[in-house]
């Protein structure tokens, strides 16, 4: 089994609201394989699949339109949205040089203004946590293959 | 695939950690952990605006939209960057991202 990769949580300044400790992001970098830059990319995992911003298509990924659409609900807004395929991936934390990315190709919901503040994708089930085993803990996050999790839990399969 | 031996070079020690203990849970005492890894980036000059940060969180360019500023970096031959929205005050804090 591969070593993970160990992100750090995210504070992007947003401000600690009611509660009296900053909100901490679990944000990973994604980019698109043509690019040198990324995208700051949060993942929810109660996302049906990965939202991005329209400027991403722009930075390559071989966007196509599916000629879909579907309703989206997202951080108080409703919009009605374009679904593309697109191919994504995701670079190893800072610091981390010597692997390569790991791109996937996915259907992902395109939305425009982007109404999220910190981030430019939204890393949901379809495509993200399909394709890999994410561990949340208290001091961090880790991504690893999604064979890690079978690995792993094997009895429970 | 995945092959990582290296810690993250951004991790730094919580400022705020000491308010996990005002909610009534020592994880360092459960011995779950010893500190919580967090990359803090101040982006208050910016706010509203689309950023590029380097690996250190230096902000490198900025622009009112994303598609801006994926053409100012293509213009400046920055490389590297990591993508993503300035918060600003007005936009409120959204806990969770429904």
């Amino acid at each position: 089994l591969a070593e993970a990769w160990v992100y750090p949580y995210t504070d992007f300044g947003e401000g600690t609201g009611k509660l009296d400790r900053p909100v901490l992001r679990a944000v990973a970098r994604v980019g698109t394989p043509e690019a040198t830059s990324s995208f700051a990319a949060i993942i929810d995992t109660g996302g049906p699949l990965t939202v991005v911003a329209r400027g991403v298509l722009l930075s390559g990924g071989d966007p196509v339109d599916t000629g879909k659409t579907m309703l989206l609900r997202l951080a108080g807004t409703s919009n009605e949205v374009p679904l593309y395929e697109l191919t994504l991936e995701i670079r190893p934390p800072h610091g981390v040089d010597s692997v390569d990315p790991i791109h996937w190709r996915s259907v992902v919901a395109v939305l425009s203004p982007w109404p999220h503040q910190g981030t430019a994708i939204i890393l949901g089930q379809s495509g993200f946590i399909e394709n890999f085993t994410v561990t949340f803990g208290p001091a961090g996050f880790a991504i690893e293959p999604a064979a890690a999790f079978s690995e792993r839990y094997e009895r429970l399969n | 695939m995945i092959n990582s031996s290296a810690k993250p070079v951004e991790v730094k020690r919580c400022p705020h950690f000491s308010a996990c203990f005002r909610v009534g849970f020592n994880p360092r005492r459960a011995g779950l952990y010893t500190f919580t890894m967090v990359r803090t980036l101040s982006l208050e000059a910016f706010a509203g605006l689309w950023v590029g940060v380097d690996a250190q969180g230096s902000v490198l360019a900025s622009a009112d939209t994303l598609a801006n500023l994926l053409e100012s970096i293509d213009q400046s031959n920055l490389t590297g960057l990591e993508i993503l929205r300035a918060p600003h005050p007005e936009d409120g804090l959204v806990y969770g991202l429904g």
